[in-house]
């Protein structure tokens, strides 16, 4: 077991959770390293929000599913005999993840049914920060509770930063904040007497001038409604945040050889330690910093005769090789920061700029033996 | 090429993450002041927390929502949610007390936070502001503004504004603000909307359907521009002859960095072809920071205006 390989993860974990910003290939990472576990014999699930719609084609996917989609056998091990393992993958759809919540937590269906009916449910990931973010949360647990795949690979929701998805929960929580439902809460008159009623009258007036007069009134009815599933919805994110801070869980930040990288990284590491969840490393993502050893141009030129063009051609290989060289070099020294900052355990891989390879599911599984034998 | 983005009151510099916007637009914003204009450069982050990544390009001190002054001609402002909430109140609720009360109240601070929608609000009333501010003589204090949209896919947020808080809350003055702001960012004659992309097969699919999201909305794509656009050093017969050597020898050093160039120059055709603007194509420089940022602007060079246009001629 080599130090510098995710290997162990794919064998060992529950669950993986994928973080990074926004166009970094987080994404394909997370589908080539489900690829590599099923492979290697675990019953494997994606998780993904939103992925480029090519990679959906090359894993043979429909876009947005309501259940996972299993990949078909004779396409994950197309180029040997079948193993044991199986994939699937579930590009899951907000709106039908939050559905199905509101349709568990609710006392009695017609509960569900006013909730899901409400004029101001439809703009709720308007209204609502981190929507995305809380259903992939929640599908995370529901599947983890239902213990039907061993491995769990979780691609979080594209975002500024990598840690949005762990912010998610509070966000959704600051929206549920008591202040906030008091402000839109049913008029309790019996309990609080005259000045609350004062006080309720004083803000429904202004918040008739802010926001229109009929909003409030509405508010008041969703909240109302939604209210009864706030002790449900606090208790999942609590379940689920206990398992992500167990040792089977691990966090992978996906990274790309850009300046900004490093300082993400370490702010990435810090805050995970922060919070008491597992961190298990970098994947430098789209880079060169492998060598492949391959001969120089210069050695071309033996076979270029009297051709000018090819003699053209090879210099002109010449330049793009030292851009190579310069780039390769740049990327070795940042695998090599990031390998310096690593707490004991953590691993730091560099993962190959596969290019347009991708289109293919066997660009999947190449990404996915890269990743897995570091 | 970008000659029809001067005479506009704002441009609105849109792209995914990590495709070079925040450079492209301190550097739209240096070279229009260097042509005499003034300029207000204005960062909408979607938190307000961290550095501002687009004040230190320019060396702008980061003073949160207050414009500073960062040169003669520049100035730069991070706008906030929080800030245009405050002048919302103040200027939406009739009485005096009533604002004074509704400002003091935490809960509807915190609601005007926690919603999103609430806060593309907060975003674009300040916005409005600093764009229709004038001064004693009546003219406009900000005749250019460039906008640097945040790099999410809320990009267009401030766009689709309106359908969303419409529909929430049909009436009162929300309604009225964001309708006025829509009419702002539709108008062609007044806004500009420029598209950042790479030379990559997936950040050309995402500018590609960023442009027709822009055109659902009917926001004014006036241009796209493709960064870092790698040196092709071949001509079409050598590339033709290298490429007869490389399918017989194998792979060498550089073939890499060829195949790259290869994606990208498909990348381009692929861009061009798909989009109903002009695309101005930007080399890859070495450089970074504050000194790209003045390299690029040279490129721009936007006729000279004002003070810069008569000393010009004499």
């Amino acid at each position: 077991m080599s130090a510098r390989s995710l290997h162990p993860l794919l064998l060992d974990k529950r669950v993986l959770v994928l973080c990074g910003a926004g166009g970094v290939g987080k994404t394909t990472t997370a589908a080539a390293l489900g690829v590599a576990a099923a492979r290697a014999g675990r019953r494997v699930l994606v998780l993904t929000i939103d992925p480029a719609r090519r990679l959906a084609e090359a894993m043979g996917l429909p876009e947005n599913g309501p259940e996972p989609t299993p990949v078909p056998a004779e396409r994950l091990f197309a180029d040997g005999p079948p193993g044991p393992g199986q994939l699937d993958v579930w590009m899951l759809e907000p709106g039908i993840v939050f559905e199905r919540m509101i349709h568990r937590l609710a006392p009695t269906p017609e509960a569900a049914r006013a909730i899901i009916g409400h004029r101001i449910y439809d703009s709720l990931s308007e209204m609502v920060a981190g929507m995305q973010e809380y259903a992939a949360a929640e599908a995370l647990d529901d599947y983890l509770t239902r213990d039907r795949y061993e491995l769990i690979v979780l691609d979080t929701p594209p975002s500024r930063h990598a840690l949005d998805f762990l912010d998610a929960p509070g966000r959704l929580s600051r929206f549920l904040d008591e202040r906030i439902v008091s402000l839109f809460g049913p008029e309790e008159s019996s309990r609080r007497g005259r000045l609350w009623k004062g006080a309720q009258a004083l803000v429904g007036r202004v918040l008739d001038g802010v926001f229109g007069a009929g909003f409030v009134g509405e508010m008041r009815g969703f909240v109302g409604a939604f209210g009864g599933l706030f002790a449900g919805i606090r208790l999942h994110t609590e379940r689920l945040r206990a398992r992500l801070a167990s040792p089977d869980a691990a966090f992978l930040l996906v990274t790309s050889p850009e300046s900004a990288a490093l300082h993400e990284a370490a702010f990435f590491r810090d805050t995970l330690r922060e919070r008491g969840l597992p961190f298990a490393g970098y994947v430098l993502n789209r880079s060169w910093a492998r060598d492949d050893a391959l001969a120089s141009p210069e050695a071309l030129l033996e076979h270029v005769g009297d051709d000018t063009h090819a003699e053209h051609g090879v210099a002109a290989l010449s330049r793009l090789a030292a851009t190579e060289d310069a780039r390769a070099e740049s990327h070795r020294a940042l695998l090599a920061r990031l390998s310096e900052q690593l707490p004991t355990g953590a691993i730091a891989v560099a993962a190959p700029d596969a290019g347009a390879e991708l289109e293919e599911f066997s660009g999947l599984v190449r990404l996915g033996n890269a990743l897995a034998v570091g | 090429m970008l000659a029809a983005l001067w005479d506009k009151r704002t441009l609105l510099v849109s792209g995914k993450g990590g495709v070079g916007k925040t450079t492209l637009s301190a550097a739209l914003a240096v070279a229009a002041v260097r042509s005499g204009r003034t300029v207000l450069l204005a960062e909408l982050a979607p938190d307000e927390g961290g550095p501002s990544s687009l004040g230190a390009l320019v060396g702008a001190r980061d003073a949160g929502p207050k414009v500073t002054k960062v040169r003669p001609g520049l100035h730069f402002v991070r706008l906030a949610a929080s800030a245009g909430h405050r002048h919302f109140l103040q200027d939406s609720l009739p009485l005096r007390w009533l604002a004074e009360a509704a400002l003091r109240s935490r809960a509807l601070h915190r609601f005007l936070e926690a919603v999103p929608a609430l806060r593309e609000m907060g975003l674009l009333y300040q916005m409005l502001a600093l764009v229709r501010r004038t001064r004693p003589d009546g003219r406009f204090e900000f005749p250019l503004c460039i906008i640097d949209l945040p790099a999410t896919g809320h990009a267009l947020a401030m766009a689709a504004l309106p359908r969303t808080v419409l529909t929430v809350m049909p009436g009162g003055p929300i309604g009225r603000i964001v309708r006025e702001g829509l009419d702002l960012l539709q108008d062609p004659a007044r806004t500009a909307v420029l598209l950042t992309s790479l030379p990559e097969p997936l950040p050309v699919s995402e500018a590609l359907s960023l442009a027709s999201e822009l055109a659902r909305l009917e926001l004014p794509l006036a241009a796209a521009v493709l960064n870092r656009m790698p040196e092709d050093p071949f001509t079409p017969e050598s590339r033709a002859a290298l490429q007869r050597l490389l399918d017989t020898h194998g792979p060498h050093r550089g073939t890499r960095a060829m195949a790259q160039l290869e994606r990208a120059r498909a990348a381009q055709a692929r861009l061009a072809a798909g989009l109903h603007a002009p695309l101005l194509t930007l080399p890859e420089v070495s450089a970074t920071g504050p000194e790209l940022v003045e390299r690029l602007a040279d490129v721009f060079a936007p006729p000279l205006q004002g003070t810069a246009a008569r000393e010009a001629l004499l």
